[in-house]
């Protein structure tokens, strides 16, 4: 016990304990109510499987969109002062508070058939974005990668940059100081970012059922999975959902350290 | 010349307007306090902070010229630079290390002759974490000199390291820049370091040069309040005539100088002796005084003596005992001409 700790108030220890039940039953309401003998039958179903497998691809290749448009763009909000840096960050974060259905509306008013630049792709290539896989991913990429974006940016920002000066002055041009030194320093928070980005398009919904649609097995995700499987079905739906929080404990078992100021 | 260079750039309120120059095989330390620009001026030779004006030629290439428009990037100057606090790469092994440069220039990596010349063999697959003070010290020298640079830039190579680490490296700091057969210019604020390690001594104070010269000059002669002070001996600036120094803070001195006009003093605090009654003796300076300060110095007191001329001296803990030094005390000192050093101004 840190004896310098003030006593706590009763309500306050009364009102943390509700917050915690708050967060707790629902989890414990999931595992009574989980039909654990029909387990292997639900999630092995066609649906189960093909919103499974469709999830893990289009999250692994959103979090792979997020990484190579991200670190740059994480790179450049740290590194140069030009005019307009703090509304370049404001539309960075802004997917992070914005309703993800506004951010599915907003998707479908740029690459919509009738978009900004859905139109051109549409009429000029015959490329349809929206009720696509393509289009799954890009929601995704869409409402993941200011994640990245803010944990990579948040590293660069901590590293000393004399190692750079001191790489460049051993003759490293700035592509290899980029690649032996800038990201080998940030790699931890490099992966943090990643596996952030990977969950938060795993998740995925809003976005996701507002321009890709909820088609099984083109844009019917697990998430998109469950909420179709809630009106037909409740025992698949909690199988699904079981699914996703064992991900999500995965995830956040791996970053502990990172994040919960545990030891990694 | 490895490097010679008339440096002018402005950061923020500084205002650094310095001439280097550094013959190849020579040492030249940069002496100076805290914030006088020292390490500004080897970053604007490695090019990680280009000047305003004026010009920087490494052997006879200009690398920086900002009325021609020349600038080479770090990276193209072969300029080998070993930072104050090292920064050896902490996710790459010693090896790694010292390997980094030699494979940016795609030359053949035997970075060998290196390892055995500062005795890294045993150290190559640690990490960074894992060495002490020295040996981080002498990686990150093997790892600029593994570059073949044509000019070698120390920052404060000894400032990381304690007391008893820093003889030593002290010394083989020395040897190794003996066999380096391009310039070194170093930066340091220790005079040891300087006086140790360098052939021609230039002292920086507040982004300007105040003295420049060969070691054992600059020691013997110093012209500034700083480097006087560094040094351990006081400075007198006045007017000589006859022998008979005018001091401009008031009081005179007699010296054996045969120069006339503006000149510069200086005393060593040990060659002033104190005294209870007045000295009988050859002394040609005699006179009483009021102890106006007392610092302990090593293992010597170092006497503030209240002008004119305000002076030090420098007497032995046993000494302050025997006179019954106190502030205040009213006391006889004694200096003989012959050591005052006079020079012109």
């Amino acid at each position: 016990m840190n004896k310098t700790t003030a006593p706590a108030p009763r309500l306050l220890i009364a009102l943390a304990f509700l917050a915690l039940a708050f967060l707790l039953l629902p989890l414990i309401g999931l595992l009574l109510e989980t039909p654990w003998t029909r387990l292997p039958e639900l999630l092995t179903s066609q649906a189960a499987t093909e919103a499974l497998r469709l999830s893990l691809v289009t999250s692994l290749l959103a979090a792979f969109f997020a990484t190579i448009l991200g670190v740059p763009l994480a790179w450049v909000l740290a590194r140069k002062e030009f005019p307009g840096h703090r509304l370049v960050r404001g539309i960075v974060l802004l997917p992070l508070v914005l309703p993800p259905v506004v951010g599915g509306v907003t998707l479908l008013t740029a690459f919509g058939r009738r978009g900004l630049v859905g139109q051109y792709l549409y009429d000029w290539f015959g490329i349809q974005l929206p009720f696509s896989t393509a289009g799954v991913v890009m929601a995704a990429t869409f409402v993941a990668m200011p994640f990245l974006v803010i944990t990579v940016e948040g590293a660069l920002r901590s590293i000393d940059t004399r190692y750079e000066q001191a790489a460049r002055t051993l003759g490293a041009r700035p592509r290899t100081v980029l690649f032996r030194i800038t990201i080998p320093l940030i790699s931890a928070s490099l992966f943090a970012g990643i596996v952030l980005a990977w969950a938060r398009a795993l998740g995925e919904f809003g976005a996701t059922i507002t321009f890709a649609g909820n088609f099984p097995g083109v844009t019917q995700t697990l998430p998109l999975a469950v909420y179709s499987a809630l009106e037909v079905s409740r025992d698949e739906a909690i199988a699904l959902s079981l699914v996703l929080l064992a991900i999500s404990l995965t995830v956040l078992v791996s970053l502990r350290g990172r994040f919960l100021g545990g030891r990694s | 010349m490895s490097v010679n260079a008339r440096i002018i750039t402005r950061v923020g309120d500084f205002h650094l307007d310095a001439e280097i120059a550094c013959e190849p095989g020579e040492t030249v330390a940069l002496l100076g306090p805290n914030g006088a620009g020292k390490s500004t001026v080897l970053r604007t030779i490695s090019g990680l902070l280009p000047i305003d004006d004026g010009y920087i030629r490494i052997d006879a290439t200009t690398v920086d010229e900002p009325a021609t428009d020349a600038f080479i990037p770090p990276e193209h100057r072969r300029a080998g630079m070993v930072f104050q606090d090292y920064l050896l790469f902490p996710h790459m092994t010693v090896r790694q290390n010292v390997e980094f440069g030699p494979r940016n220039q795609r030359k053949d990596h035997n970075v060998a002759p290196w390892i055995d010349a500062l005795d890294l063999g045993d150290l190559l697959n640690r990490k960074p974490a894992q060495l002490s003070g020295g040996q981080a010290q002498r990686v990150a020298l093997a790892r600029a000199l593994a570059t073949d640079p044509r000019l070698l830039l120390l920052d404060e190579p000894l400032a990381a390291l304690d007391a008893a680490t820093k003889a030593k490296v002290r010394g083989d700091l020395r040897h190794y820049l003996q066999a380096f057969a391009h310039g070194t210019v170093i930066v340091t604020h220790d005079p040891l370091d300087a006086l140790v390690l360098a052939d021609r001594i230039v002292v920086l104070e507040n982004g300007r040069v105040t003295q420049h010269g060969p070691t054992a000059q600059v020691a013997s002669e110093p012209r500034t309040d700083y480097l006087a002070a560094l040094l351990g001996v006081t400075l007198i600036r006045g007017s000589v005539h006859d022998g008979v120094i005018a001091c401009d803070g008031g009081g005179t001195l007699i010296s054996s100088t045969s120069l006339s006009g503006s000149v510069v003093a200086v005393i060593r605090p040990q060659a002033i002796s104190l005294h209870t009654n007045k000295p009988e003796g050859s002394a040609r300076n005699v006179w009483q005084t009021t102890v106006a300060a007392i610092d302990a110095h090593h293992d010597q007191v170092r006497i503030g003596l209240a002008g004119p001329p305000a002076l030090t001296a420098a007497v032995t803990p046993a000494a302050v005992a025997e006179l019954a030094i106190a502030p205040g005390l009213q006391i006889w000192a004694s200096l003989k001409a012959t050591d005052i050093a006079v020079y012109a101004s």
